[in-house]
């Protein structure tokens, strides 16, 4: 469910931020409200469980294992809001210290799992719970659906993401840019795996959680029942989610305008037809370049897909060369200047 | 008071017995989840030690200020995921492990850390996608040929479909590599200095900071937890039983997040605490700071003659 | 500082239950004067950390009153931020578990919350934070994570943390659990020069030991939740059956225990 960077096109990532930014703002305040001046520290600790949780493996059936997030868990017990904040947290660093889901891809990550899934898994949690208490049978059994349904809930956001993928940049041979599968693809295989495997395992964390809490510090529930989400309307709380989903419905659209032309595929002559004009310069060394590594290919390399393949090695060579020059030479004017080690 | 004092406790009949040797269980015990999961939070640990071990150098990016690493390595990491051609992409993924060489970082582990699983992985799952199923085009690789009995149109690789692929692994490598190189260069509290730059609010970057230094603390009692387990479970258990572990195991870490959370708000009430975030040490840019800026901008330049040129 | 004979603390017929469980402090009368050591001593469960957390303003007694620098502490004069951050730079609070206590990423940030919360200049911060460094040996851990610190060196960490507000009271909370004997002889040692400054110690132990060398006066709290003994703490531990009735030793007392 960690989506690295590399499958989806900065259009699909970026405005990812765009959408998440204003959630991540009323996420904030709303908890900053309910926990005042203890805010930070709960939220931090919070924000460690939702990390380690997402570190379990759970044991699924014979020896395989699968992760769990813990979403939905940290909705019940704490709402929805918190759930945003401490599973982005938890993210940010499993992206930073893991390298589990990308840098990019961060915006889109939380969108999936740490607004889609406590959001929605929350709501039919909480329908389904109607008055019954939330560790009894009932307020269980609604704990596991709403696991399995928000987990599933953002893994068809991702699937999505990677399904428009195709559909948006194609590179001007047809070759996929990004993620090379079509919604038909992505959406069955991300849902039947989903569905069947992780969907449960959710449920059956969240639920064996919930159970261990009722027995054991069931002073804890007694005092969250009165907690922030009971005065309010099941809706009038959510009202506050209108903006996002405008924005993203904004959006969407722009990015299917920017696919038109992918803008690392323009070669000097788009540029030309887009600005009008060729910068000097860069003519220069267009021709420079061309002249040294005449049609990709040296002729000494053949022709053909072998030359034009030893010719792009060893273009990127040059670069390489003189990147590491480069890199070099300030390593070593810095490394003056910083004097002795401390 | 059950026992008399200055008495010692007497111990039932079996344990004074030799002891007979526990039953053979069939087939293996099923623990890989429990292995797995303190495999991974011991890398939480190792991770930590290596990059406070790498911070401390005194070498090329560890003297450059974390705003400037940060703003220049997303910079890098936005362009690798624009470009596409292959000069370009290949360029790009050599820049962190110059980087990291002139850093004192040593280069296998970090080339292992950074490419040995997760682009692999990328690259693979792109395989099927880039072969003649989704993306036609000339054959380059051919599986099964075009007249074989049940393939109408065979299977093969194009070379423009191998590369998409590869472009994908090459991308989730390049981002990867660029954040290692940030985490492994800078201390987590000038890394999160960083971030203040970036206007993200001083509240936010508390919770990230509180959330990161009680993550050790949360995690050596979930290390604890699963060692425990790990170390009286002889024989197969159930799946479900286990599964139950795990469930259980988050309660009890959820609880003791509470509890610490309170006591740690007792103790920043104690300490005045008033709702103002912890202050952040600014350095001012250096020189340095500018050196390394224009020269991850010349590497840009150079990178992107190479993807406008091919 | 406060006048020597001035009454600081005043607990009267004070009582605290968390919720939903039974009562931790039950019928507490005690009064502590300004520059006293005293130590609370009491069997595991028998309250101490509850009624530390009443003298550090972060639990108000239910029934009861209690009263510090002559004037009524209570819940809602607490809430009062200005009132709250003067009284906790009076009074600092070492808690048993440094690890709650150490919350910011670095020893020197987390050296200077206190003062950056009372919103000193940058310049003071600095120059106190680095002062209460090298008073307590830690310069060399400055830029260290309080996770990679040594039990001994966070209780330092901890501290310095704490003594950076200057406070007149301090409240320490089993303090030597986990130390080492050399760091437990170089934690005596300081507060003995703090005494002789004349701030005011109050610290929990079940550590007899310890009990007489860190305090003049002990009160003694009973399995019952209340106080079973206050005086002299060389007369308290004399009275090996009053110590057996709220069962902190048994009939090996004072000798150690004897497993031949």
């Amino acid at each position: 469910m960690h989506i690295p960077d590399g499958y989806l096109g900065p259009q699909t990532t970026i405005p990812a931020f765009a959408v998440m930014a204003p959630v991540w703002g009323t996420a904030f305040r709303r908890t900053k409200a309910v926990l005042q001046k203890a805010g930070v520290p709960t939220l931090a600790l919070c924000s460690s469980f939702s990390f380690l949780v997402m570190m379990f493996n759970v044991p699924v059936a014979g020896g395989s294992s699968a992760h769990a997030v813990g979403a939905v868990l940290i909705a019940i017990l704490l709402g929805p809001w918190s759930a945003v904040i401490s599973v982005s947290t938890a993210l940010l660093i499993q992206a930073l210290v893991f390298g589990d889901g990308g840098v990019l891809a961060f915006g889109v990550n939380c969108f999936n799992m740490a607004f889609v899934m406590p959001f929605s898994g929350f709501l039919v949690f909480k329908l389904l719970r109607g008055k019954s208490e939330t560790f009894g049978t009932r307020g269980l059994a609604a704990a596991f659906a709403g696991s399995y349904f928000g987990l599933n809930a953002a893994a068809l956001c991702a699937a999505l993401e990677f399904g428009i993928q195709p559909l948006l940049f194609r590179g001007a041979n047809g070759a996929p840019l990004y993620c090379p599968y079509p919604i038909s693809v992505s959406v069955p295989s991300m849902m039947f795996a989903h569905g069947l495997v992780a969907g449960p395992i959710e449920g059956l964390i969240t639920v064996g959680a919930i159970a261990y809490l009722a027995r054991y510090a069931p002073h804890f529930f007694q005092q969250r029942q009165s907690g922030p989400n009971r005065s309010e309307g099941l809706l009038r709380g959510y009202r506050s989610l209108l903006l996002p989903v405008v924005v993203l419905a904004v959006l969407t659209p722009l990015g299917l305008l920017a696919a038109g032309t992918a803008w690392g595929e323009w070669s000097a002559e788009e540029i030309k037809e887009q600005l009008g004009f060729i910068p000097q310069g860069f003519a220069g060394i267009s021709d420079w370049w061309h002249a040294l590594l005449p049609d990709y290919s040296l002729p000494a390399l053949g022709d053909g897909r072998l030359g034009s393949a030893a010719g792009y090695l060893l273009s990127a060579g040059v670069g390489v060369i003189l990147i590491a020059a480069l890199i070099l030479l300030t390593s070593r004017i810095t490394a003056k200047g910083t004097g002795e080690p401390k | 008071m059950t026992q008399p004092p200055n008495q010692l406790p007497e111990l039932p009949q079996w344990m004074t017995e030799p002891q007979t040797p526990p039953p053979q269980t069939a087939g293996r015990t099923r623990l890989h989840f429990l292995r797995g999961t303190m495999r991974h939070i011991a890398e939480l640990f190792e991770n930590d030690l290596s990059s406070e071990k790498y911070a401390r150098l005194p070498l090329y990016l560890q003297s450059v200020d974390a705003r400037a690493k940060t703003i220049a390595f997303l910079f890098f990491i936005v362009f690798g995921s624009l470009v596409n051609s292959a000069p370009a992409l290949l360029s790009l993924a050599a820049v962190p492990l110059l980087y990291a060489s002139v850093s004192g970082l040593k280069l296998r582990s970090f080339v292992r850390r950074v490419w040995g699983l997760v682009p692999l992985l990328a690259f693979l799952f792109a395989l099927p996608g880039a072969s003649s199923l989704l993306t036609q085009g000339k054959p380059l690789l051919i599986i099964i040929p075009a007249d074989a009995p049940g393939f109408s149109n065979g299977l093969y690789f194009s070379a423009a479909g191998l590369w998409s692929a590869a472009r994908i692994g090459l991308r989730t490598g390049i981002s990867l590599s660029f954040a290692a190189l940030l985490l492994l260069t800078t201390r987590w509290s000038s890394l999160t200095g960083g971030l203040a730059a970036m206007r993200v609010p001083a509240l936010l970057i508390s919770v990230l900071n509180m959330a990161y230094r009680y993550l050790f603390v949360m995690a050596r009692t979930a290390l604890e937890l699963m060692q425990a387990r790990f170390l009286r479970s002889c024989g197969k258990l159930g799946t479900s039983l286990n599964r139950r572990f795990m469930g259980h195991s988050a309660a009890f870490l959820f609880l003791k997040s509470h509890y610490l959370s309170e006591e740690i708000y007792s103790a920043m009430c104690c300490r005045g605490y008033s709702g103002r975030p912890a202050g952040f040490q600014q350095r001012k840019m250096t020189a340095n700071d500018a050196v390394f800026l224009f020269a991850a901008a010349l590497i840009f330049l150079i990178l992107l003659a190479e993807e406008l040129l091919f | 500082m406060s006048n020597p004979t001035e009454t600081l603390f005043e607990l009267n017929h004070a009582e605290y239950s968390y919720p939903g469980r039974a009562p931790s402090l039950c019928g507490i009368d005690v009064a502590f004067r300004a520059g006293e050591r005293i130590c609370i001593l009491g069997a595991n469960g028998s309250g101490k950390s509850t009624l530390l957390k009443l003298f550090a303003g972060l639990l108000f007694p239910q029934k009861g009153r209690f009263t510090a620098f002559g004037a009524a502490v209570t819940e809602k004069r607490m809430n009062d931020d200005r009132f709250a951050l003067s009284y906790h730079r009076r009074v600092g609070f070492i808690f048993q578990d440094s690890d709650v206590q150490l919350f910011c990423s670095t020893v020197e940030e987390e050296i200077a919350f206190g003062l950056q919360q009372q919103a000193l200049p940058p310049q003071a911060v600095t120059e106190r934070t680095r002062d209460m460094m090298r008073m307590l040996g830690i310069e060399p851990l400055a830029q260290r994570t309080p996770f990679q610190l040594s039990g001994g060196e966070k209780k330092k960490v901890a501290l310095a943390s704490v003594l950076v507000m200057n406070p007149e009271v301090l409240i320490l909370d089993e303090p030597t659990n986990g130390l080492d004997p050399r760091t437990q002889v170089w934690l005596l040692r300081l507060l003995q020069s703090l005494s002789g400054a004349g701030r005011t110690l109050i610290t929990s132990t079940h550590h007899l030991e310890l009990a007489a060398r860190v305090a003049d006066r002990a009160v003694l709290l009973g399995e019952d939740h209340a106080v079973a003994a206050d005086g002299p703490v060389n007369d308290l531990m004399k009275n090996t059956e009053l110590l057996k009735a709220v069962n902190l030793v048994d009939d090996s007392y004072p000798d150690t225990i004897d497993f031949s």
